[in-house]
Formats: C-alpha cells, structure tokens, sequence
C-alpha cells in the first residue's frame, strides 16, 4: 500500500458537489482530499476482503453470544432493552445490515480491527460514489474496491418484500456541516433506485400520536424508519419507553446493532478468539502491553481516546463521552505517510465485504480527517 | 483477482446522483426552531398516575371524585412562548403542576401529536461535533 500526491482535479469542488458531496471541506481544509490517493495492490485487496468477510462472521458468533448470556450489561444498554435487543436478534427484522469496519493495515502484516461502525456509519457517498467518480476521471483504466452501491440497492430491493405499506422515512439530525443530511440523501436515493417509496424527516420532527404511533409531519404514521441516528441516545430520550410498546414501526437498523456498535463486543472478540491475525488485544479491565488505547464503550469520531505507549499517555481527543465506561485494546502503529495516517474503512452489506474507503489523521481518527481515493494497481 | 472485477458492477449513476443534493438540501431546509411540542394549544393538561406517569386521559375523567389514583397535570407555556413538552404514555410528568393555574383554560392534548422525543442529543452536538453519525 503506497501514497502518491497527485493534482486535484480543476474545479474538483464542483465536480463532487454535483455528485452530491456537499460537505467536502471541514475546518477551512478539504475533507474530501484528492491531492494524494493510496495505490493497493490486488493482493493487499484480496487481504482486506478475506479479514473483512472473517470478521463479520466472528461478530455473528459474539452478537449470538452476548444475547445468549445476556451481557448487556456489560455494553451499558439499560435492563429494560435487553428483552428488545433479544427479541430483534432473534427475529431479525429487515435490515441493510450493512457496516464499516475500521482496519489498521499496512500491506505488510494482516488488517487489524480497531472497531465497527454500524449503526450510523458515514463517510458512505464518499466511498460509493465520489471516489470512483474520481477514478473514473484520472485513472479510468484502473480498478477499485467498491460494489457499496449496488450491494445497498440490492439490499434494498432483498428487504422490500418485508416492510410495511407506506414509503420508507429517512430520518437524521440538523448537523451543522451537512455530512449527516448528505448520508442520509444518498441512502434515500440507494433506496429509491430499488424501486421503494421514500421520504425525509429530522429526528426532532417526528411525531408520537396519543395511541403511541410514530407520525410524520402530516400526521401520516410511518412503519418503516431509516435512522441515522445512535440507539444509545433513541433509548434515553423522551420518546426511548415507547420503543418498548411499539411494535408497528420497523426501524432500520434494527435495536440488535446496540450490540456490534458498542466497542464492549471487542473484549468478547478476544476472549473468542484470541490472538487471531485480524484482532488487537482488548480487555474491560486489564492491559496487556505498555502501548494500548484507551476508548470509550460509545465514543464516538474518536472523542475521549487516550493512547498510551510505554505506559505515558501521548495523545487524546476531549470529547463528551469521558463518563462512559471504557475498553483498553492494544496500540496498533499506523503507517505514516508523511503525517497522514491512513485508516481502511472496509464496508460489509449483509456479510459481504463492499469495498473501502480511506481516511487520512494523527493518532486519532476523528470526524475532521481527511477522506482519500485509492486506486488497484499491481 | 482480475482488474476491472471488482469495478465492473458499478453502474455509472449520474441520473440518480443528481437527486443527492436536491434531497440533501429538501432534508436541511427544514426549520431549526421547531422544540419538543404539543400541537397549537395554549395551555394543556394530561392525566397522570400517582407516581407521575402519563397515563390515557380517560383515567382521569372517568375516575373523577374522591379516591381518584389519577390526576390530572397541568402544563402552560414556557418563556417566550413555547408550548411545554408532554411526554409519550409512560413518560414521566415535568415542567408543569397539579394545580392549574388561576385564569387559564387548559385543554386536553387528546388526539394531538408529541414532537421532539427523538434528537435532541445529537442535535445539540451530543456527538462532539453536532452530528450522529461515526
């Protein structure tokens, strides 16, 4: 895996706008960065696709572990949503069921799992679409991993048969950068591509009726709801105990995530599987080696991690979560190309691995690094 | 792995991607004033348990008179306006009384809709940086 600087394209603002990456700058600085692009080999490629595929099913078998001994507490999940959780897993409503594993990988030594993003997962359009727009305009004889969108239109059109009458709400927050509206857009459109009706709303503008149905702004209930919002924070707001008592809205993705999206499965991970190639050491309580991370259960663009080496902390992000129970998994040292600090984003739709996208920062990742292309070249 | 092999399924979609900004400007353009709300009521009242749950009006009105588990809570409006929030069935009362206050007609929120029991943590930049998604 090698970094090239490379020319931006001219007027590259407006050739990803009117892809629809409306929020390309963050901070007075290009978010969405194509002066430099990574270069993977296929074999690195074939790698990440392996580890990617090989995680998924390990987080089947600690998702089913947790819901059998009933571990949530561990996670934070309040008593009163295990039965729903339970209950989600087992049935298993319709779901994208679709993610963003976060690897530390360097082509030299096999991808390293850091955590899984995949309940509100962004950085979406950017790996579905703008990145290969870019390819497509510099290197069109070239090839790269991503089959995100036509795998997320094909979910769509898998789960369909399933849902209620009435079009799918796709429902986010008022984020003042956009990147929340952007992702939620681009799902609306995956969603409307296979063929659903669909329609938007902000999380604070949906409606609870007095018999307890979930409403639109016209009143109108709404049976299936894309949310690109956490469940740790539906479940402590106002509206949260309805969810308990609700059973005609079907909400994607379902309450079940509450147990892969919690960086408390990655201790279990280890415990299940330890020493495997694809993961670093975790543990609730205990540190395995002088350079390890400090992370909150449910942090969040690496808000509140603390890295340690030797012992001495050496970098950490502020953040709102510092009194959230915390995890220590062990340090993974980044490739440094020159100060970028690249993290694969490896996306999974229903288990199958669905291309990447790449994020260059420091230390710490957070919502303010920049997002590269890449490219595959032997 | 062939190149090409893992490109080739993907469609260029500039049709479709072209809905991405008009919709993601459709989801922005709603107002930031809207707060946790009940309908256009002045001031309103809802029946409650004895421990202060929201509980179905109906309660209220039929076990009136004495030995009556259930009362009835009183909301006004807070400062500069804003009709109180009321709390989905089983939520908890806040922010009003059992007692109603002198001169005011309150109404029943029977029928109307709650809004503004979902985001108010990531609006608020609960996610460090205002938004919700990782």
């Amino acid at each position: 895996m090698n970094r090239h600087v490379i020319a931006p394209r001219e007027n590259w603002q407006a050739r990803v706008e009117r892809d629809g990456l409306i929020w390309h700058t963050a901070g007075g600085a290009p978010y969405w960065n194509e002066a430099a692009y990574y270069a993977l080999t296929p074999r690195e490629i074939d790698e990440i696709e392996s580890a990617t595929a090989e995680l998924y099913g390990m987080f089947i078998s600690a998702g089913q572990y947790v819901v059998d001994k009933q571990l949530f507490g561990r996670f934070g999940i309040a008593d009163w949503c295990w039965p729903l959780i339970t209950s989600a897993w087992n049935a298993e409503p319709p779901a994208l069921n679709y993610g963003r594993f976060d690897l530390g990988y360097d082509g030299r030594s096999p991808p390293k799992l850091f955590e899984f993003n995949c309940d509100t997962p962004t950085s979406l359009l950017e790996a579905a679409v703008i990145q290969w727009a870019w390819k497509e305009d510099v290197f069109p004889n070239l090839d790269q991993f991503t089959s995100l969108h036509d795998k997320l239109v094909a979910k769509w059109a898998d789960i369909a048969p399933y849902l209620a009458p009435g079009p799918v709400y796709f429902a986010h927050v008022l984020d003042a950068s956009g990147e929340d509206a952007v992702t939620t857009a681009y799902l609306m459109d995956t969603a409307r591509a296979a063929g659903l009706a669909v329609d938007g709303i902000v999380m604070t503008d949906i409606g609870l009726s007095e018999d307890g149905r979930f409403v639109d702004l016209q009143a109108r209930e709404m049976r299936t709801i894309y949310k690109l919002y956490p469940w740790e924070w539906m479940v402590q707001e106002a509206f949260g105990p309805n969810l308990a008592v609700n059973d005609r809205t079907a909400w994607i993705e379902p309450i079940w995530k509450m147990i892969w999206s919690n960086k408390a499965i990655l201790p279990i991970l280890w415990d299940m599987y330890p020493r495997h190639p694809n993961l670093l050491w975790a543990s609730y309580d205990q540190v395995a080696s002088p350079d390890y991370v400090r992370k909150p259960i449910l942090s969040r663009e690496g808000a509140n991690i603390e890295i340690f080496r030797n012992g001495e902390g050496v970098a950490q992000r502020d953040g709102a979560y510092g009194s959230s129970p915390t995890i220590y998994q062990g340090l993974y040292d980044l490739p440094d190309f020159q100060g970028a600090r690249p993290v694969i984003g490896s996306w999974v739709v229903d288990g199958e691995p669905a291309g990447i996208g790449i994020r260059e920062d420091g230390l710490i990742t957070g919502n303010l690094s920049r997002f590269a292309p890449h490219i595959i070249r032997a | 792995m062939r190149p090409g092999q893992r490109g080739e399924i993907m469609p260029i979609r500039s049709g479709s991607l072209l809905t991405v900004v008009l919709v993601a400007s459709a989801l922005t353009a709603c107002d930031d004033e809207r707060t946790a709300s009940w309908g256009e009521s002045d001031s309103v009242r809802y029946c409650t348990d004895a421990a202060g749950h929201r509980v179905p009006d109906q309660n209220c009105e039929t076990h009136a008179g004495g030995g009556n588990p259930f009362l009835w809570y009183y909301l006004g409006r807070l400062g500069g306006g804003r009709p109180a929030f009321v709390p989905p069935l089983g939520g908890v009362a806040s922010g009003g009384g059992y007692a109603p206050a002198p001169g005011l007609a309150y109404t029943s929120v029977s029928g109307a809709i709650a809004r503004g029991g979902f985001g108010a943590t990531g609006g608020g930049g609960g996610g460090g940086e205002g938004g919700a998604g990782e």
